[in-house]
């Protein structure tokens, strides 16, 4: 991750609405912010809906982000995160996981870009067990909880924290 | 004292991360990691295991993107978009400067235009009107009980609330001890004083007492006293603190221990400045 620039100049930008302020972090961010929110969603108009209202969360809160409890980034990122997963659980849309394959049955058939986004994903994380792989899918970039973990894929709570403690330790080791 | 591992397996580090934490559990968090260098490392790394995710499910938006989104907040101007709700929970200072003037001000300002739509309203039929008299009758006495309370609060708080130069810290009940427990530290920084309003915190029991501890900027608890609590209101003065970064009262074996007793803390708060 590139490392941000100074935080206060940014806070600043953000506050003026400057539009350098803007362009960088539209440059450095969107992918990542635009990625979460298309895997969560599955659907490339809810997830531009999401990356659109996660700006102007950003914008118009800017004055609660707190430096001390995490980067900028991270902030944004679970605004997004939280966005998508709101869509997905109080809209009217609904994916269906297919829990023994980990495939989700939506537009990934029909629309290309989201199946090459999912394909190029998985192919990366191929690196990892099968085992560390699913809880990360399933945890980050599906977005259920621990409990929904443990409930769907029958397996005790304990079992998925400690699995996807494991599994992000590997990813770190994979990807230093 | 806690057992570190177990902390950091009970998955409350990831979920801090990715924001899905209470605001009680994000002070726990953040006050843990202040005193353990273990958990305080747990913190980063999960944060840069979380920059790696995003790193590897980085797809490219639509180009119409860019423009689309800046249209909108160069655009937009006052429509407030909450984040969540439980963020009301947060730290939050009260005025030192909380004047009675103005107290008394926002009281009549109510009043008048209670008033106000009361005499317009007269002129609509009986039974309304009584109906919006009864309704505003009900107002007026629930001002005068609210002004009647704050005006009690600021003779009460005014001496340790309004000393110069001194930070007020909300310490928000520990959600898996005691969540509806509250308590304000006010820390004179002049003086180093160190106060406790107590707002809500259980009757500690025979042979234990309440201990307040300060965070030091290097992370070490330091004890700032130890005191009772009958369960009801009460503002005590407590020891010093020469720096802090957050303040937490545990429950100990009377007299006070040495070091936090992590899983009895029942407050805790970040110093803000």
């Amino acid at each position: 991750m590139q490392k941000e620039k100074n935080i206060k100049e940014i806070v600043a930008g953000l506050k003026s609405k400057n539009r350098a302020t803007y362009n960088y972090l539209y440059e450095n961010y969107s992918d990542k912010l635009y990625g979460i929110a298309l895997h969560i969603t599955q659907k490339k108009d809810i997830a531009e809906d999401v990356l659109q209202e996660s700006f102007v969360k950003v914008y118009k809160n800017i004055g609660r982000f707190n430096p001390d409890r995490g980067s900028l980034f991270t902030w944004m990122l679970n605004i997004t995160r939280n966005g998508a997963i709101d869509k997905i659980r109080y809209g009217q849309e609904s994916r269906k996981i297919q829990f023994d394959t980990l495939n989700v049955n939506m537009d990934t058939e029909t629309n290309p870009e989201i199946k090459r986004a999912n394909d190029e994903l998985w192919e990366t994380l191929d690196e990892l067990d099968d085992s560390h792989k699913e809880v990360l899918k399933l945890s980050y970039y599906y977005g259920f909880s621990h409990s929904d973990i443990s409930e769907k894929l029958d397996m005790p709570i304990g079992t998925v924290k400690s699995r996807i403690r494991i599994a992000l330790r590997e990813l770190r080791k994979i990807y230093p | 004292m806690i057992d570190i591992q177990q902390y950091i397996e009970s998955g409350a580090i990831e979920r801090y991360v990715l924001g899905e934490i209470t605001e009680q559990e994000r002070a726990e968090v953040e006050c843990l990691a202040t005193t353990y260098p273990q958990i305080a490392a747990e913190l980063e790394s999960a944060a840069v295991s979380l920059s790696i995710m995003a790193e590897l499910g980085a797809t490219k938006p639509d180009s119409k993107m860019k423009d689309q989104i800046w249209a909108e907040i160069s655009e937009g101007e006052a429509d407030i978009i909450s984040l969540d709700n439980s963020n009301n929970n947060t730290t939050k200072e009260r005025s030192t400067g909380f004047g009675i003037s103005s107290i008394v001000a926002a009281v009549f300002v109510i009043i008048a235009v209670a008033s106000t739509f009361w005499a317009v309203n007269t002129n609509n039929e009986l039974s309304n009107a009584e109906q919006e008299i009864a309704e505003l009758n009900s107002m007026n006495k629930n001002i005068v009980q609210d002004f009647t309370e704050l005006k009690d609060i600021v003779n009460d708080n005014n001496n340790i609330y309004s000393l110069p130069n001194s930070e007020v810290v909300k310490l928000s009940g520990i959600e898996a001890k005691s969540p509806e427990s509250i308590a304000y530290a006010i820390w004179d920084k002049a003086s180093d004083d160190v106060y406790l309003d107590v707002k809500s915190l259980p009757k500690n029991p025979e042979g234990k007492q309440y201990q307040l501890w300060t965070i030091s900027d290097k992370g070490q608890p330091i004890s700032v006293g130890v005191f009772d609590s009958d369960g009801r209101k009460e503002i005590l003065k407590l020891g010093s603190a020469d720096t802090s970064v957050m303040f937490a009262v545990t429950l100990e074996q009377a007299g006070g221990v040495e070091s936090p007793t992590m899983e009895e803390m029942y407050v805790a708060g970040k110093v803000k400045s």
